[in-house]
């Protein structure tokens, strides 16, 4: 995609399929932003540390991707009465949801000019779901997805995502809650060392939200996530926790940003990220609280372990904060396995290679937020 | 495995007359140093089965330099000499070995491990060790059985099972700590390194019930202690005085009260 010319792959695109003439406008006009705004470069604040040029190393694709059987869904007890699913090209120009994009979010406008799958779907309010989707790499091509989740007043979602091992996808993704709504979310991310993820996710909070969000960033030659959360009102319980594995030349890096536009609300971001070999894991975690938004209370904790010498990890805790009635928490730590503890549990005959692993399943405990008994199982060690 | 213990009484300072020859640890002529400072310069010791040793000594002599060597401690670096443990060479053995093979230190300075379950680490540690024996794994309700009871002899509470290993411990508990793991590891040989320091009267009677209830004719110990006190309750068999990277005398227990009444100004003599 990056290597070829983007436009001819584009005008096959629109000229292929027969979708409404908004759409097509839309994809027009986003393909043009993505020419003026460019390819982010290390001045980018969330790709500073990221190389772009991974994308073009990348092997080849010459294609676009077709068809809309992208997913494979488990919707466990089926879907809920007067929720409904549409295909996101098949959806009323009035419920497109226009992502506010600069360089850093350019991949957004990509992935609306390159459109080729995705989903809206509507959960009704007060009713339950649980739901699993594996995105399937089913082409040589970019996969181009866009989904949107809707979830009505006090409805519970519990959504478990994974991505394919072999995986080139660009993901927008969009989370409306509406009030009292809950949501846990366990992305799995678990990716081919030369595979590729750019992963954009906002949530809209409505008042009185909660939302449990747990990631595992296992490789990829480039795996890139911005994730913006808006509160939108009152009393939203948000809680963030990744856990970050980059080996041999990976790249992970992660960037979220939690918007508190409104008082009172909790935002807590959790990340445990571990590099070995050359691998590299870049962390960003920012906080905004608006001038109006008392009583907010926000932590960041964000903790790295360098396994060799060659690995990098950068680490970016953040608070922006313009009211003074705000409960803020921050800490960010870079630092190996620590020898004492190690020489510790080894003095009590525990092979070396194991006591690490037990160091290492400590350290990533706080981030397990759901208690994944086959934590250390998804990882690679 | 449950092999019957030895219940056999001793007479104090009497191996019983079958183990008499044979000598489990032979330490000879370590010459070790961290860094370029050098702390053991010639040290030699010989430890029989059942006996127990403790080794006094002024501050900065080396006590805690001996048991990081026995126990494989890899900032100290042995330059000369040997030390044969049942016929093994123990240096040639990685620290983990060593302890599979009956080496048990108690810890000066235990260290904390937040996050890592007190019991969880502990059945890790029995397991690893009858792996490498060649035993099956200890299930979890005979596990949970065998802790409960020497946490009881311990005196310790049960609460801090589930504590991550010695976070937010005492002193003292982390020294009881160190032996409720020896009474649940059985080692051949443990060193006890300055265990008495910072525990009450109380505290010192348990850990030294602790350690007389695991003193039998196969078992061995080498007991590192600043002060007398403890062997008023842990009787050994041979006093040694270490200064200067050596051992300068020995003798019996009662080498220990007269080095408490005349300090250690006599080794600048
Ligand atoms: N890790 C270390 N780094 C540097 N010097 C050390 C270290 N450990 C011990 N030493 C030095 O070695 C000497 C002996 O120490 P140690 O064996 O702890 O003595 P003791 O236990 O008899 O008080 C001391 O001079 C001490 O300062
Ligand atoms: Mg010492």
């Amino acid at each position: 995609m990056f290597k070829n010319p983007i436009d001819s792959l584009f005008e096959k695109l629109t000229n292929r399929l027969d979708e409404p003439v908004w759409l097509q406008k839309k994809r027009r006009q986003a393909f043009k932003n993505f020419q003026d705004l460019g390819l982010p470069t290390r001045k980018s604040e969330l790709w500073k540390y990221t190389d772009v040029k991974r994308l073009e190393r990348l092997p080849d694709v010459t294609d676009v991707a077709e068809g809309n059987e992208h997913f494979v869904f488990t919707i466990e007890g089926g879907l809920p009465k007067e929720t409904t699913m549409s295909n996101i090209i098949d959806i009323k120009e009035a419920n497109w949801q226009d992502i506010k994009t600069d360089k850093e979010r350019v991949f957004v406008e990509l992935n609306t000019a390159m459109l080729n799958s995705g989903f809206e779907l509507s959960i009704a309010k007060n009713s339950q779901l649980k739901l699993h989707i594996q995105y399937q790499q089913i082409s040589a091509a970019w996969e181009n997805i866009r989904t949107v989740i809707n979830i009505g007043e006090n409805a519970q979602l519990d959504l478990s995502e994974s991505y394919d091992y072999d995986c080139r996808i660009n993901h927008v993704a969009i989370i409306n809650a509406a009030k009292n709504s809950t949501i846990k979310l366990q992305s799995n991310k678990l990716l081919a060392k030369t595979e590729a993820l750019i992963h954009y996710l906002k949530i809209n909070c409505a008042k009185n939200v909660s939302v449990e969000q747990s990631t595992v960033n296992n490789n990829a030659s480039l795996s890139h996530t911005i994730e913006d959360v808006d509160f939108n009102g009152e009393h939203c319980h948000f809680k963030a926790a990744s856990v970050n594995v980059a080996h041999d030349s990976c790249h992970i890096a992660e960037n979220i940003q939690t918007n508190h536009l409104v008082g009172h609300c909790k935002s807590e971001v959790i990340k445990r990220s571990l590099a070995t070999d050359k691998g590299q894991v870049a962390i960003n975690a920012k906080a905004v609280v608006s001038v109006a938004a008392d009583g907010s209370d926000v932590a960041q904790s964000l903790k790295n372990i360098l396994l060799s010498d060659d690995a990098k990890i950068y680490s970016r805790p953040e608070l922006e904060i313009n009211t003074d009635d705000v409960i803020a928490a921050h800490g960010s730590t870079i630092g190996e396995l620590d020898e004492l503890s190690l020489t510790y549990l080894r003095s009590r005959g525990i092979p070396k290679e194991q006591a690490k692993l037990m160091l290492i399943e400590s350290f990533l405990q706080d981030a397990n937020i759901f208690k994944l008994e086959n934590i250390l199982d998804l990882i690679e060690l | 495995m449950n092999f019957k213990r030895c219940k056999l009484k001793r007479l104090d300072g009497q191996n019983p007359s079958y183990e008499k020859n044979k000598i489990m640890l032979k330490i000879n002529n370590i010459h070790a140093q961290v860094g370029d400072n050098k702390i053991l310069k010639g040290l030699n010791l010989q430890v029989k089965p059942g006996e127990v040793h403790a080794i006094m000594g002024p501050n900065g002599a080396g006590k805690s330099t001996l048991g990081n060597v026995l126990a494989g401690m890899e900032k100290v670096q042995v330059t000369e000499g040997s030390v044969d443990f049942l016929g093994k060479d123990l240096l040639e053995l990685e620290i983990e070995q060593r302890a599979s093979e009956g080496v048990f230190m108690a810890f000066q300075y235990p260290v904390e491990i937040p996050g890592v379950n007190n019991m969880y680490f502990l059945r890790a540690a029995l397991n690893a060790q009858r792996k490498y024996r060649g035993e099956s794994e200890m299930n979890s309700s005979v596990f949970l059985k065998l802790v409960r009871e020497k946490i009881k002899m311990m005196n310790m509470r049960d609460d801090l099972l589930r504590r991550p290993v010695n976070e937010g411990f005492s002193g003292g508990e982390k020294k009881r700590n160190e032996i409720f793991q020896m009474s649940i590891l059985e080692p051949k040989l443990a060193i006890l390194d300055e265990t008495d320091s910072g525990l009450d009267i109380d505290a010192l009677k348990i850990v030294a019930d602790g350690v007389n209830q695991l003193r039998n004719a196969d078992r061995s110990f080498i007991v590192i202690t600043h002060y007398q006190r403890l062997l008023d309750y842990i009787v050994p068999d041979f006093v040694h005085v270490l200064a200067d990277g050596k051992i300068v005398r020995t003798g019996d227990k009662s080498l220990a009260l007269e080095l408490e009444e005349t300090g250690y100004g006599w080794l600048d003599k």
